[in-house]
């Protein structure tokens, strides 16, 4: 269980690159995060990108219930409101391209700092959604579509 | 991101690892594991007040330092947290505490962290104690500046 830890940047690196990395659209590594800093526009399309990321990863880690409990959603809404949030996170600066790249870094140099960022920034990301949806009026709130 | 770990494993156990620390037994416990009766008292003194959140926050803060891991964690939870490094563990515990007094994480899903960390039922309750850990520092600073403010 002790070397799991050192596992610990890996596995979150991992993790990021689920939405980072294959790119959806592009195939590129860290597309979609990319396109969504620079294209915000495309926030509902970056999300089901990095949804469908997830998806194709699901075989070698069950991402989604860890995601679920953190955020507090049904289990099966874990990716989804996860990717929501990241995305989100992404297009308020909240998860800058810096942050991205410490990621690219051994985690033996740059330590566990990042994962720990990482889990805040989507959490606080996923609250700040779920006040916003929870502003807009009822016939707005309908499709619900990355979130 | 074609590394041979493998994944499965290396990101339970890391779950394991960052989780299970957090209510840890004395050093000896610590080395090896987290031992169920231990966890089980000091869970209900916290629930029964028998207790003290500041000894038990302490016990615990002590029982992460002691672990291998105590670096990693302390950088994890300083950025989540928002805090020092120096001051990551302690935080991390104070915030357990008060979540385990407040109803918010029970026992069973504090023993689920003796073992390794499986399946997906044990990893939404790893993502639930994170969250849990989360809004109970959370609350704790919010009380903080709160009664900084008072005249």
């Amino acid at each position: 269980m002790r070397q799991g830890s050192r596992f610990a940047a890996v596995a979150f690196a991992l993790l990021l690159a689920g939405c980072a990395s294959s790119g959806g659209r592009s195939g590129d590594r860290a597309a979609v995060l990319d396109d969504a800093r620079a294209h915000p526009e495309n926030r509902l399309a970056d999300a089901v990108a990095c949804e469908l990321t997830l998806a194709s990863r699901s075989g070698e880690f069950p991402f989604a219930p860890f995601f679920a409990g953190l955020l507090d959603v049904p289990e099966a809404e874990g990716s989804r409101k996860f990717c929501a949030a990241l995305i989100e996170a992404v297009i308020a600066g909240d998860f800058s391209q810096a942050d991205q790249n410490a990621f690219q870094t051994p985690s033996d140099v740059r330590g566990r700092g990042p994962v720990g960022a990482l889990l805040r920034t989507v959490l606080i990301a996923h609250e700040r959604l779920g006040a916003q949806q929870a502003e807009r009026p009822p016939q707005a709130q309908s499709c619900g579509c990355g979130q | 991101m074609g590394s041979s770990v493998p994944r499965r494993l290396a990101t339970a156990a890391m779950l394991c690892a960052l989780v299970a620390p957090l209510w840890a037994a004395p050093p000896a416990a610590a080395q090896r594991g987290y031992d169920e009766a231990e966890i089980r008292a000091l869970f209900d003194g916290l629930r029964n007040g028998t207790m003290p959140s500041g000894l038990a926050g302490e016990e615990c803060r002590r029982g992460m330092a002691a672990t291998e891991d105590a670096e990693q964690l302390a950088q994890v939870f300083s950025a989540y947290l928002d805090v020092p490094e120096e001051a990551a563990l302690g935080a991390t515990c104070q915030a357990l505490v008060r979540a385990i007094k407040a109803g918010d994480v029970s026992l069973d899903t504090l023993l689920l962290f003796t073992q390794p960390v499986t399946d997906s039922g044990e990893l939404f309750e790893a993502g639930r104690l994170l969250r849990a850990i989360f809004f109970a520092h959370r609350l704790t600073t919010s009380a903080s500046a709160e009664g900084e403010t008072q005249p």
